[in-house]
């Protein structure tokens, strides 16, 4: 179908229902990624085996909360999704972190790794959404902000619209043998 | 088809274009969602619900979460900062909840209250005068129970650039425990 007259800019999208005749109805929809930053405050951890949550004081007068992520540490948050959340497309994830050791271990891997559910009214809670999406990032030095390529996870469960989305955040086993510090991570879903 | 206003060149295009022979309107219609979970929420300093961790034997997370007991005015709170664009209108609202009692069938109603405070505006006011209440009905343990959406009108002047101030409580229901309250949902218009 198309729509004379209703394009503009670079908008990428579809038109959809009828159009033409006396009377028309059309809707565009486009294309667009929406992002959520969830800073660290924004997770929260297992009750046994739980990472700490700081706030790291910089000597050039800032400070940055984060967790303290040891192998084995995982954080959890969930956020109510919109009514056009696009649920065909998988999302993306972005991590950022740091560390405040790290000596003579430049190279090493961090295993970071992704989980994501989502749950519709009348769901059970009680399900399991796994296997998590891995993401392995190199050290690079103490103090350095890590922000790798961002990964794409497949969310489980029949994801719809209105879904209450539940993410988890955990580190694997790995090389690197110090704590890994999470500073945040942004969401990345598609909707108009 | 008429022509449809070139000056909307930002943001996403949703909307309907009616009419035809010669009329034609395109309507922006674009309501942005928000949410709070329990990490973007406190209690009430004086009669506040429990805050908890729920774990789950098959499931690989624990949910965070506030237990209410029902019509002891219990509250938590949040805030949320509106943009520019705020059509001003009313607050499409949701609550996400669970429960692992055994007793189906009751009713839980939980209620939210918002107020929209402007610039240089006093912070200590009531906007108790349009309480929603959101019903639903208990359908089993562990089970996430997810509300019909519920119109709620923001108290005071409402401005663009206004500071939302929310309280969610618990009225009087028949569900014989403690209904715990996992995130709110909130949509609003823009122009």
């Amino acid at each position: 179908m198309s729509a004379p007259g209703m394009k503009y800019g670079s908008a990428k999208g579809a038109w959809v229902g009828e159009a033409g005749g006396a009377g028309c109805q059309c809707i565009f929809e486009p294309d667009t990624e929406k992002t959520r930053w969830l800073p660290a405050a924004t997770w929260w951890t297992y009750t046994a085996s739980a990472p700490t949550l700081i706030i790291r004081q910089y000597a050039n007068l800032h400070d940055i909360e984060m967790y303290e992520v040891a192998t084995g540490d995982y954080l959890f948050t969930l956020m109510p999704m919109p009514d056009n959340w696009r649920v065909a497309t998988n999302i993306r994830f972005t991590i950022v972190w740091t560390s405040d050791a790290g000596a003579g271990q430049i190279g090493n891997s961090v295993e970071w790794i992704f989980g994501a559910g989502a749950f519709s009214d009348g769901d059970s809670l009680n399900q399991n959404y796994l296997p998590d999406t891995g993401l392995s990032d190199a050290f690079q030095g103490t103090h350095i902000c890590h922000i790798p390529a961002k990964i794409t996870a497949t969310v489980r469960q029949s994801p719809a619209p209105i879904d209450m989305l539940m993410l988890r955040v955990g580190r694997d086993q790995d090389d690197f043998d110090d704590d890994a510090d999470f500073i945040g991570v942004q969401m990345e879903y598609d909707a108009p | 088809m008429t022509a449809m206003r070139p000056a909307m060149t930002k943001g996403p295009w949703v909307g309907a274009a009616t009419g035809g022979g010669g009329g034609c309107e395109f309507t922006l219609d674009t309501p942005k969602t928000r949410y709070m979970n329990s990490t973007l929420l406190w209690e009430d300093d004086g009669s506040p619900p429990t805050r908890f961790k729920r774990a789950y034997a098959n499931a690989p997370q624990e949910i965070e979460m506030f237990s209410f007991t029902q019509d002891d005015d219990q509250y938590v709170y949040g805030n949320l900062a509106l943009p520019d664009n705020w059509d001003l209108d009313t607050v499409l609202c949701r609550i996400y909840w669970t429960e692992n009692h055994d007793s189906s069938g009751s009713a839980v109603n939980w209620t939210v209250a918002i107020g929209s405070f402007e610039d240089i505006e006093s912070l200590n006011q009531n906007y108790m005068g349009a309480v929603a209440v959101l019903n639903d009905t208990y359908q089993g343990a562990d089970l996430l129970h997810i509300t019909d959406e519920v119109a709620v009108t923001p108290q005071h002047n409402r401005e663009v650039q206004d500071l939302w101030c929310v309280r969610i409580g618990l009225n009087a229901g028949t569900h014989p425990a403690t209904p715990d309250f996992i995130a709110l949902r909130l949509r609003y218009g823009i122009d």
